[in-house]
């Protein structure tokens, strides 16, 4: 069979196949989904049109999770109510990086399947005594919060698409979620059950960040005019003042620095571009390539830290300084460092990274999260801290998301995993270095 | 000519959008992903779209473009994974043997990937291939012909065969 022969023949396949996809009501704005799932999503909308509200005693509460308020004093927490099942004992951890404890399952008392959605998004608030998740099966889609403490689910939060991804903690007030809406800004007072509009960016079509951008944690957000070429908005939440600045026309997606000083622009060539939030102008740029990239804070300044998804650095986190210094590597094969030698996901706030390892070379290390640990002298002070295992496609009879929540303080993980039962749940896990 | 309505659209090219946008990333939850963003984009310009000759053209044009932005694909696959945790199996799982042609086809570069995928899932003209990808007639018939050279050479199972 010729090359021509062998590109028809799998077409032929590949169109009896589609013929089977569903094709449901076309709903703008929102991800295709399977007719059931639609159906879900329209009974969420008529709730949401009846008045949105928190169901706070939505389902009874008989697990505990307690993350503590994070203190001065660092210690692991006390053991859950229903303690996380335990992990296969020929998934002994490598004896070399040191194990921190599996606190629990935080939703284990909810109907549904959760998640945690975006690498590079903190699913917890300020104060880490809220957890924002993502639930789809019974209940979904949309995003609800819980009380880590009780695990209980204190809210829906009331969005309409259910499921768009610009949702945030609000990063000065405790209970609030905030959400890109169109071309409004709204907030959700979790514990009020109340929605209004923070701000409205007129002319904007809508405001999306091309990927997942939560806030500073000053109050600074960004995003793409949408409708408006080469324009972008800037809006300070402790202020309420917005304003506007030119980007390239290709910029492919948008991030401002934990500290709100700098905004960075990715294009689809790999190139990121950097610069003062305050000055005109193009600032630093490097390379991505095909890498993720989350910016931190440090004692330093700001940084960027990119997680490479492939390539030669595969696995590797990398330092890049806007000064206008070296990139230097945290994790990989140049630090000498065995581990992750395979394909990450990152998620950072502060001045720490979690990442977790997917692919065969993670699975034969019996695929764990791990965190890595002072940025404030990344040359020589990243310590990894594992988890109990985590992914485990194709190895372990269950199955985990690939990316985790890191929680403010760096000290509780959140991901999602149908380990030991058959539905997904978020499991909490503390460590500290 | 009266406009069609995008839901008639819609409801025609849905699947064939599907099948390109998998071609073109190899999942079937991002496939989805990226014929729903492209076909958002012209149910907003559907009173300028619709009108075009070939609507289609247009979106695909769209959902090409956005099928080679990483960041765009990231973001597909992280909603897919939600998705498809829910959903049993996947419609679209390829045999072994078409799964290598279509990896080995993404594996190509980016233009030469896309010209092969609109002549063969889609039978397109190279004209038409061309008017998508934003090139000349000549422009696409050369990134058809690289692309197949190429694939004969990645291919192993068909080194020699190649016509």
């Amino acid at each position: 069979m010729n090359i021509d022969d062998a590109l028809r023949q799998a077409s032929n396949e590949l169109r009896s196949q589609v013929d089977d996809v569903p094709v449901g009501d076309f709903e703008p704005n929102r991800s295709a989904a399977p007719l059931g799932a639609a159906v879900l999503v329209l009974i969420v909308a008529l709730i949401a049109v009846a008045g949105w509200r928190a169901t706070s005693q939505e389902e009874p509460v008989d697990v505990v999770t307690r993350p503590e308020v994070p203190t001065a004093v660092v210690e692991p927490s006390p053991a859950p109510a229903e303690p996380a099942p335990e992990p296969d004992q020929a998934e002994t951890p490598d004896a070399s990086i040191p194990l921190a404890p599996q606190v629990g399952q935080l939703t284990a008392a909810s109907s549904g399947e959760f998640f945690v959605l975006s690498p590079g998004v903190s699913a917890w608030n300020r104060d880490e005594s809220l957890l924002l998740a993502y639930r789809t099966g019974t209940g979904g889609p949309g995003h609800v919060v819980f009380d880590t403490a009780t695990g209980e689910m204190v809210a829906t939060v009331p969005l309409d698409p259910p499921d768009i991804e610009q949702v945030y903690w609000h990063p000065l007030i405790d209970e609030t979620v905030i959400a890109f809406v169109g071309a409004d800004l709204v907030a959700f007072d979790v514990r009020g059950g109340t929605t209004e509009v923070l701000h409205s960016f007129d002319g904007c079509e809508s405001v999306d960040a091309g990927y997942p951008s939560p806030p500073s944690i000053t109050g600074v957000l960004v995003g793409f005019c949408e409708g408006v070429g080469s324009q972008a908005v800037r809006f300070d939440l402790a202020s309420g003042e917005e304003d506007r600045f030119s980007i390239d026309d290709d910029a492919d997606a948008i991030q401002v620095s934990p500290s709100g000083t700098y905004v960075l622009t990715i294009a689809p060539d790999g190139l990121v571009q950097v610069r003062d939030v305050g000055v005109s102008g193009d600032g630093v740029s490097f390379e991505l390539g095909g890498a993720v990239l989350t910016m931190i804070t440090t004692e330093l300044g700001d940084n960027a830290v990119v997680a490479h998804f492939d390539g030669d650095s595969i696995g590797s986190v990398v330092l890049v300084p806007l000064d206008g210094s070296p990139a230097s590597v945290v994790v990989g094969p140049e630090r000498g460092d065995e581990y992750p030698p395979s394909g990450t996901q990152i998620s950072a706030m502060g001045d720490r990274v979690a990442f977790s390892t997917a692919g065969p070379v993670a699975d034969e290390l019996g695929g764990r999260i791990v965190s890595v640990t002072g940025f404030v002298d990344a040359a020589d002070a990243a310590t990894i801290v594992q988890t109990l295992p985590h992914g485990s496609e194709g190895l372990h009879d269950y199955w985990s998301r690939a990316f985790v929540s890191l929680s403010p303080t760096g000290r509780w993980i959140a991901y999602a995993s149908d380990q030991g039962s058959d539905r997904v749940d978020l499991f909490v896990t503390g460590f500290d270095a | 000519m009266a406009t069609e309505s995008f839901d008639a659209y819609y409801r025609r090219d849905y699947r064939s959008l599907v099948g390109l946008a998998f071609v073109l990333t190899g999942s079937h939850g991002v496939a989805e992903d990226l014929a729903q963003d492209a076909l958002t984009e012209a149910h907003k310009r559907w009173s300028k779209v619709g009108g075009y000759d070939n609507p289609g053209a247009w979106v695909r044009h769209v959902m090409v473009n956005k099928s080679t932005s990483r960041f765009r694909r990231l973001r597909s696959e992280a909603k897919s994974m939600t998705r498809l945790r829910a959903r049993p199996t996947e419609v679209i799982e390829p045999t072994e043997r078409s799964a290598e042609v279509w990896t080995a086809v993404r594996s190509l570069p980016t233009r030469q990937a896309q010209a092969i995928a609109l002549f063969y899932w889609e039978d397109l003209s190279v004209a038409e291939i061309g008017e998508i990808l934003g090139t000349s007639t000549e422009t696409a018939k050369t990134h058809l012909k690289r692309g197949r050279a190429a694939l004969a050479q990645s291919l192993e199972s068909f080194r020699g065969e190649a016509s």
